[in-house]
């Protein structure tokens, strides 16, 4: 085609006339059609806006009445418990036939057990609603595994179970976590060890896998030689309200599946991992690793002591007041009180309350914090407002079944001396009134282990309670338990008659006191040796009998 | 194979030019695309009479070598070997049975060739997704198929598929290639974009939206475009309506259902594709007009990846029509450049081909390439 050709030209400059003519059609059409889309988008915006602010608020408002349900609930479920535990712990310190004695420890332990339960559900609820709060506080892994050994060595010497607690040498003495949850891992998975471990040892292994600078990556092991977990079930244990075992009550053991749940997310939240390595009849490990910070400054170790309660003369002269409105806790309070000898004010309102720590200069305030008419708190902060009321300045121990972190923080400034957790044991109340109101005597004067408490209440009813007799039986089965190191030389220098003698003339002594675990070993000792069996078997069966022999050498020295 | 086309505005017109194709050549395969102002009922009995298999359709807009000419007949004769191809015919395809079409279509294929491939026509009152979803589960595979819904000049009221056996407006219409001696091959794109904030599907049945977000489908549709409503106007409100296809979707997949026109009384919208109670949505607008130059770069691409076929159709969604106006000339124009070969197709109100994914699906908005090859 000749594109000078006029009528060509003409052509072209016709369609493109027509295209420009289109492209303006649209154009235009497209402007007026984006204006209308974009104020019908910014309406449904905004339509969009307000309903997801209403939903935000009504999101806010069922929190505010779940936390208030959930503060609630806490508070009413530990306000009786506070009352069973401490009332059958008082129980059991009375003169009790040998089945009531058992009807109270039965009765102590499913209280304590149900404690555990709610203290689970509480740590699940601030996880899921995000609210719970990683401290960072100094802290010994040495201490902790001692706590965590008061805690459970009795538990496994019930079922003859060998617990060690081992530290790497390189592992920092003094750490930066959060202690309280570290411990609450640890105590799922001991417990959860000696559960279902029917024979064998349970060790807990920490040590430094890793420095990453400031932190130090640090591994805790809990090694069994349990039951085991089936491959198929080791992918969901850590899914709540999953056990472990498909069949737990057949192997008659209880729990509400939430532990490893709540264990895996307390890690997550400290940004640590676990994982969890098990055979079937062999045995498990998890493996806990936890990057925390290190301390330089070494923090003054102590031994967990079983405080015996020693109540001063001058506390008698004390004047003390208790605000608490619960009938059950107000008894207990009041028959703890008798027992020590003291005596105290009791006000069950808010109202009385006041009037009397305006009117009366308290030495020692202990005070409830959900009251019928009001809120114990708020109460100590007008109080301490109020220079001119008479208690203005007086030491307040809180006593709560359920107060939250936003409530401590919030009453900082109105010098609180410290707050008990009910349910709570008497010696934690007198370890608080004592540096209150101060002793005569060392605070805590008396370390004894299981064994040697064992010891001694078996000869105890041995001597029908003569303490001079019981005395002088534990003097000589402490003497002949230091002398039994011998053994160890004996083993070494593959003596095997000596050891036999050695062993056999033990076994009495150990009879008396009952020692069960340490009696065992020392019949195995004895059989092996008699067999001319290998010195490995003997030395592992000594290493058991010497972790026990040394508990009651120390608490007896102690 | 030999293939050649042919543009007519009347029957005589169409019947005189076959007359003096017919000396040089001796075609058995006619794919056919018309205007509803021709009866296609003769176009069928003018190839019966000169024994050409016919592959027909009505159109919104006849396309023949690269140029757009309404109201034509537009028709590629093949001289193709009679064993290489076939029709299957079904002369009321209901919706609910569409499924059940595909794959008795499928079974009909591979009892006759082990290896098919296919081009369709269907009406609006059946399925195209459930048509391949029976075609794959026939084949025990993903079909290599391609085709379009039957259309009409934007009346949408009677649009018709065709062969030798008949003409209806209900029906489907397969051509099967046997894949080893005929390939068939395409692709298809679009262009249209998402705008605005998602909504649901809250009432829906087969392919018409009752409700959206709750309120009446076409209210909304309205109030979000601008466009005020007229019921006095039907025509008015089609031809705006499918220019603004749903983006909807679907299993992670976005799919692109434009509406057909509306009902004024019942204040719903008929789609060009089925869509689902509950699927969420966009509303998009028409692209710009680069889009054209997409399209042409595609084709570039898809000319270096083959080789030159034979012949090829063009299945284009009428919206496209609507949208670009004079401007989709263009594209229809490069088209056919690109290999300046036989080349018939239509405006169509659905298409199916293969999207970038390589993934064959029901389309609306897209600009579909069919190119058809001897092996």
């Amino acid at each position: 085609m000749d594109k000078t050709n006029p009528k060509h030209i003409i052509d072209q400059l016709q369609s493109t006339i027509t295209e420009l003519e289109f492209k303006l059609g649209r154009t235009l059409q497209d402007k007026d059609i984006m204006k209308s889309i974009l104020n019908q988008t910014i309406k449904e915006l905004e339509e969009k806006k307000v309903e997801l602010e209403e939903k935000k608020s009504l999101v806010e408002n069922q929190s505010k009445i779940k936390e208030l349900l959930f503060a609630n609930v806490n508070h009413e479920l530990r306000t009786p418990l506070n009352a069973i535990i401490g009332m059958s712990h008082m129980l059991g310190k009375t003169s009790l036939s040998e089945s009531q004695g058992d009807y109270v420890r039965i009765i102590n332990q499913a209280a304590e057990n149900l404690l555990v339960i709610i203290n689970d559900f509480l740590t699940l609820s601030k996880l899921n609603a995000g609210e719970l709060k990683i401290k960072n506080e100094l802290f010994s892994m040495k201490q902790l595994f001692n706590d965590l050994n008061s805690l459970f060595s009795y538990k496994a010497n019930e079922k003859k179970l060998n617990l060690k607690f081992n530290m790497a040498y390189d592992l920092p003495e003094s750490l930066i976590g959060d202690k309280l949850r570290i411990n609450q891992i640890l105590v799922n998975l001991i417990s959860n060890a000696i559960k279902f471990t029917h024979a064998g040892f349970i060790s807990v292994t920490a040590s430094l896998k890793q420095n990453m600078g400031e932190l130090k990556l640090i591994e805790i092991e809990v090694t069994d030689t349990g039951i085991g977990i089936p491959k198929t079930r080791l992918q969901s244990i850590f899914d709540s309200f999953v056990q472990a075992h498909e069949t737990s009550e057949e192997l008659n053991v209880d729990g509400t599946g939430l532990g490893l749940n709540i264990v895996k997310n307390l890690i997550a939240a400290m940004h640590g991992n676990i994982e969890v390595e098990s055979e079937v009849d062999q045995g498990t490990t998890f493996k806990v690793e936890l990057p925390l910070k290190v301390e330089e400054r070494e923090i003054t170790f102590q031994v967990d002591e079983e405080i015996e309660i020693l109540i001063p003369e001058r506390w008698k002269e004390k004047n003390i007041l208790l605000i608490e409105d619960n009938p059950a806790n107000i008894i207990y309070a009041t028959e703890l009180f008798r027992v020590w000898g003291l005596e105290m004010d009791i006000r069950k309102t808010i109202r009385e309350s006041k009037e009397a720590l305006w009117n009366t200069k308290y030495d020692l305030v202990l005070s409830d914090v959900r009251m019928p008419d009001g809120n114990g708190l708020e109460l100590i902060q007008e109080l301490r407002a109020t220079p001119s009321a008479m208690s203005s300045t007086s030491p307040v121990l809180v006593l709560t079944a359920s107060i939250s972190e936003a409530e401590k923080e919030w009453s900082n400034n109105i010098a609180i001396a410290a707050y008990i957790e009910k349910p709570f044991k008497p010696e934690l109340l007198y370890k608080h009134m004592y540096l209150i109101l101060g002793g005569e005597l060392p605070l805590t004067r008396k370390i004894t282990s299981g064994v040697v408490k064992e010891a001694r209440n078996t000869l105890s009813k041995v001597f029908s309670n003569n303490e001079k007799a019981v005395k002088q039986m534990m003097q000589v089965c402490y003497e002949q338990l230091v002398e039994a190191e011998q053994l160890q030389q004996l083993i070494s220098d593959g003596q095997y008659q000596e050891i036999e003698d050695f062993s056999h003339k033990l076994k009495s002594t150990l009879k008396i006191i009952n020692s069960e675990k340490m009696l065992d070993s020392i019949d195995r000792i004895e059989s092996a040796a008699g067999n001319r069996k290998s010195l490995d078997i003997i030395q592992a069966e000594y290493d058991l009998f010497w972790t026990e022999a040394s508990e009651f050498i120390k608490g007896f020295k102690n | 194979m030999k293939a050649l086309t042919l543009s007519a505005q009347s029957l005589s017109d169409l019947k005189a030019q076959l007359g003096e194709t017919l000396k040089t050549m001796s075609p058995t395969l006619a794919i056919c695309f018309s205007d509803t102002s021709h009866d296609p009922g003769q176009i069928a009995h003018l190839m019966t009479e000169h024994n050409i298999t016919l592959f027909g359709s009505t159109s919104a807009g006849e396309i023949n070598q690269g140029q757009i000419i309404d109201g034509s007949i537009a028709l590629i004769l093949m001289e193709i070997d009679q064993s290489s191809f076939d029709i299957f015919f079904v002369e009321r395809a209901m919706a609910e049975r569409s499924s059940e079409t595909g794959k008795e279509f499928g079974d009909y294929a591979l009892s006759k060739f082990e290896d098919p491939s296919f081009m369709i026509i269907f009406s609006q009152f059946t399925n195209g997704e459930e048509i391949i979803k029976g075609l794959n589960q026939s084949l025990g595979r993903e079909a290599n198929v391609y085709g379009g819904m039957a259309s009409d000049s934007a009346e949408v009221l009677a649009p018709k598929l065709y062969t030798n056996a008949g003409v209806v407006s209900d029906g489907f219409l397969g051509l099967i290639f046997d894949n080893t001696k005929v390939e068939i091959s395409g692709f298809a794109i679009s262009g249209w974009e998402a705008i605005g904030t998602e909504h649901t599907i809250t009432k829906a049945k087969f392919n018409e939206i009752l409700e959206i977000n709750d309120q009446p489908a076409l209210d909304f549709f309205i109030k979000f475009f601008g466009f005020y409503s007229n019921p006095d106007d039907d025509k008015e409100v089609a031809t705006v309506n499918s220019q603004y296809p749903l983006q909807v979707m679907r299993d992670g997949d976005l799919v692109l259902r434009a509406p057909l026109y509306s009902d004024n009384e019942k204040r719903s919208l008929i789609m060009a594709g089925p869509v689902h109670e509950g699927e969420k949505f966009k509303f998009s607008v028409s692209p710009g007009f680069e889009v054209i130059d997409n399209t042409i770069r595609e084709m570039q691409t898809y000319q270096e990846q083959h080789d030159q076929p034979t012949a090829q159709i063009l299945f284009s969604c009428k919206a496209r029509h609507w949208s670009f106006g004079p401007l989709v000339a263009k594209e229809v124009k490069a088209l056919d450049d690109t290999w300046n070969i036989p080349f018939v197709g239509f405006f169509t109100f659905g298409e199916i081909g293969r999207s970038f994914n390589r993934k064959v699906h029901y389309f609306n908005e897209t600009c579909c390439l069919v190119t058809i090859s001897e092996k």
